[in-house]
């Protein structure tokens, strides 16, 4: 018996080594095709041709079904009832699929400000954070309307796919889970206070905003992550974004706004972009960004920053937005004190942001992560305002 | 990249999330090439190096995939990157280093159909990581492989001398150690963030 | 129609069995078989590329020169998968989301390029298509088989058969009752050939 398995396994070991060997002689042979006869050029012409030729074929074949078998997101029975839960439209789950109180909204056909998805993907996406599909639930006994976001961000396995239910002023108003193939999921399971901390956010969103020592911190990232790209979606597809300022009434807003300018009033451009969330305009012409910087895992931060012709006039950080968390040694907590921040930004051009060591900013050492978070932000901010102000000044 | 989030990677590449032991590929070459401590090694060594450089090349060629938008052809492109890459190490071992290609070359011939390869490869752009975490993850896949490799083969190897029952002598009593070996390792889950 | 050969290929799937007695495609055998579906739906979609490609190379066997011949039969092979995952990405997304990391490793499944180089490239199409079907059903069989079991011992409580530990352990028990099955075979037809022998002297 073991003479019997251990000869099948070498026979077929034998069977690859001999393909490859044969494989690896060719390749040799048709190295150097100039040097033979005509006919070992004929030969080679012919390989080239019939390779190049099944190639083509073949990846004309898959284009044509890319074009037919292309994902189309549409509202299946399970997602009408999960929709149900986080936007009610005061029937029960079936009653809402048939009678059509749930429906996906055709982009394309106009209604909102964003018509491509995939085009908004490009632009306001990353390859594992995009918004899938647009919803809108119709509750049955006011008529009211409420628009549910589908986006997905990637938590530790794999994507993560959020369902999310805004309010009218683009403030979260429901989560559910539409899918996720998480390894931890366990330990977020009936965590309910994890989805009611979503409740009443927008712009960009941390893991930290949500919940700490869960043991699923690369979940929540990835949950985060979908919140804030679909938070950004909400706000561009109702048309706020840029043609539609709004005075800002938030009070935690303000407070922060309060931080880097002394205007009593702030008119607000949602941006919702990943890197920029908002612009605000000072009663007095101060321009402030919302930005958020990505220094990796561990260096996301959101900074509202003052700029005033490609200059940082006053930084100030968003509480609770970034991920400055001390790791052994390396202690980042520092940043979390705005007067350092200010210390370090104030006065710079975009040029001088490029000359700052990410790894010594204020005498620190070994947290690049943070320090190269806080660069991006601050650089995200003044490029947004250098064009903001272009397009302000021009109107 | 802050040390921390490579850190977690390395970890998880050769303990948590281990290539064969978790995520079960490259079991064929696990139970053809662990019989000898020797051939675990070059086989080892050799998946290695291939993961490593075919995870950076896939990595690019997906970026551009991406930008002209027809990431359907993801499939096709790696798995010609790597059979085009393990031959022209082939070739290139041969002609330079003949001591290395003998050590390694029967093994690089069987790796174009390691799913190890094609596996990491694909990983790395599930998992969005940028080029260095890319790197680091792909040569840390590797070291977890040739890890393995190392360990069954120093139970086959004391295994020989044993007394099996004859149905499960060869492949069964390989996949049970395997086995066992895989439950060992799922103790360091525990190390997961 | 040669009756012989047409039985030998029809049967290959059983005795020359993937799984069982060739030792083939162990990773997706052991990822992919925590349950039936999961089991049923990898070993379909393998099955599927094996017969295409089978076909379209044993169609191409006289054109594809033979120094290019495994490039061209990798992207005939990942072209076929492509369109599975295509498939199973737009029609069966729940499934996808199980099994959607193993399909493209398809193409790396010693199987496919196994039977492409040994029996469809020597082949005419019926017979390739034939061996493709046979091998491809032995193939899901013996998943489904693996599947079966695990999801039954998970069933009665061993959670660690969830987990690839109990994967590896799954096929190793049955590979050897495989093997105990088979010596039973072989050693009753060998005293049967060794009567017969006795009858004729």
């Amino acid at each position: 018996m073991t003479d019997s398995v251990s000869h099948k396994s070498t026979e077929s070991e034998l069977e690859a080594r001999k393909i490859m060997r044969d494989t690896v002689k060719e390749l040799r042979n048709s190295e150097k095709p100039l040097s033979g006869k005509k006919s070992t050029m004929n030969n080679t012409l012919k390989c080239v041709l019939v390779l190049a030729l099944i190639a083509i074929v073949c990846v004309s074949l898959l284009a044509v079904a890319n074009k037919f078998l292309k994902v189309e997101i549409t509202l299946d029975k399970a997602t009408s009832a999960l929709i149900n839960k986080i936007a009610p439209t005061g029937a029960d789950d079936d009653t809402a699929f048939n009678n059509k109180y749930i429906e996906i909204v055709d982009l394309s056909k106009g209604g909102y400000a964003v018509t491509d998805l995939d085009a908004y993907n490009k632009t306001y996406g990353t390859s594992t954070q995009k918004v899938r599909a647009l919803y809108t639930s119709k509750n049955a006994n006011t008529g009211k309307v409420t628009l549910v976001v589908e986006a997905e961000g990637k938590g530790h396995v794999d994507a993560i796919v959020l369902l999310i239910a805004y309010d009218e002023e683009n403030k979260i108003s429901g989560v559910a889970v539409k899918s996720q193939s998480e390894s931890y999921w366990d330990k977020l399971e009936g965590r309910q206070d994890v989805f009611d901390a979503f409740i009443g956010m927008s712009g960009n969103v941390t893991h930290l905003q949500i919940a700490t020592s869960t043991g699923a911190t690369n979940s929540l990232r990835g949950m985060a992550d979908a919140a804030s790209i679909a938070n950004g979606f909400i706000a561009r597809a109702r048309g706020e974004a840029a043609n539609k300022p709004v005075e800002e009434t938030d009070e935690a807003k303000l407070s922060q706004l309060r931080k880097v300018s002394d205007a009593n009033k702030f008119t607000r451009y949602t941006v919702g972009a990943a890197a920029v969330a908002n612009a605000f305009v000072g009663d007095n012409g101060d321009v402030i960004v919302e930005a958020r910087g990505d220094g990796g895992s561990y260096g996301k931060v959101t900074l509202m920053v003052r700029t005033e012709s490609g200059k940082v006039v006053k930084v100030a950080r968003v509480p609770g937005t970034d991920s400055f968390e001390p790791i052994g040694s390396h202690d980042s907590s520092v940043f979390r004190n705005d007067d350092t921040l200010n210390e370090i930004f104030a006065g710079k051009t975009l040029q001088e942001l490029a000359g700052l060591p990410a790894n010594g900013l204020a005498g620190t050492t070994g947290v690049t992560e943070s320090g190269s978070g806080l660069i991006a932000a601050v650089k995200n901010a003044l490029e947004y305002a250098a064009s903001f102000e272009a397009e302000t000044k021009g109107e | 990249m802050s040390i921390a989030s490579i850190i977690t990677i390395v970890i998880s590449a050769i303990l948590t999330d281990n290539i064969v032991l978790s995520k079960t590929l490259g079991i064929c070459p696990l139970l053809g090439t662990s019989k000898k401590t020797d051939s675990a090694v070059g086989m080892g060594l050799a998946v290695t190096f291939v993961i490593t450089v075919s995870s950076v090349v896939c990595y690019g060629l997906f970026k551009l995939l991406d930008f002209w938008n027809i990431t359907y052809l993801q499939t096709i492109v790696f798995i010609l990157v790597i059979a085009s890459l393990v031959q022209l190490l082939d070739i290139v071992l041969k002609r330079f280093s003949p001591t290395l290609y003998n050590s390694l070359g029967i093994y690089l011939a069987l790796i174009t159909t390691n799913c190890t390869v094609l596996g990491s490869a694909n990983m790395v752009i599930d998992y969005g990581y940028n080029l260095l975490e890319t790197f680091v993850f792909g040569f840390f896949t590797g070291i977890g492989f040739t890890m393995v490799l190392i360990l069954m083969s120093g139970i086959r190897e004391k295994l020989n001398r044993t007394h099996i029952p004859k149905p499960f002598a060869g492949f069964p009593i390989a996949l049970i150690i395997a086995g066992i070996l895989a439950m060992a390792f799922g103790g360091f889950t525990g190390f997961a963030f | 129609m040669d009756m012989k050969k047409f039985k030998e290929t029809a049967l290959g799937g059983v005795l020359n069995n993937p799984v069982f007695v060739l030792v083939l495609g162990m990773c997706p055998t052991i990822g992919m078989s925590t349950n039936v579906t999961n089991a049923l739906g990898l070993g379909l979609a393998t099955a599927f590329v094996l017969v295409f490609s089978n076909v379209f190379i044993s169609l191409l066997r006289r054109v594809i020169p033979d120094k290019v011949r495994l490039p061209s039969y990798i992207i005939i092979i990942a072209t076929f998968v492509t369109l599975v995952k295509m498939f199973l990405e737009k029609f069966l997304p729940s499934l996808n989301v199980a099994i959607g990391r193993f399909i493209p490793l398809i193409v790396v499944n010693c199987i496919i390029l196994g039977r492409a180089e040994a029996f469809a490239s020597k082949n005419s199409v019926g017979y390739a298509a034939l061996d493709g079907l046979s091998m491809g059903l032995g193939f899901t069989c013996s998943l489904v088989i693996l599947g079966g079991v695990r999801m039954l011992l998970i069933m009665a409580g061993f959670e660690v058969f969830k987990t690839a530990a109990g994967g590896f352990i799954t096929l190793g028990l049955l590979m050897a009752l495989f093997n105990y099955l088979l010596g039973i075979y072989r050693n009753s037809r060998k005293a049967k050939l060794l009567l017969n022998g006795g009858d004729a002297l």
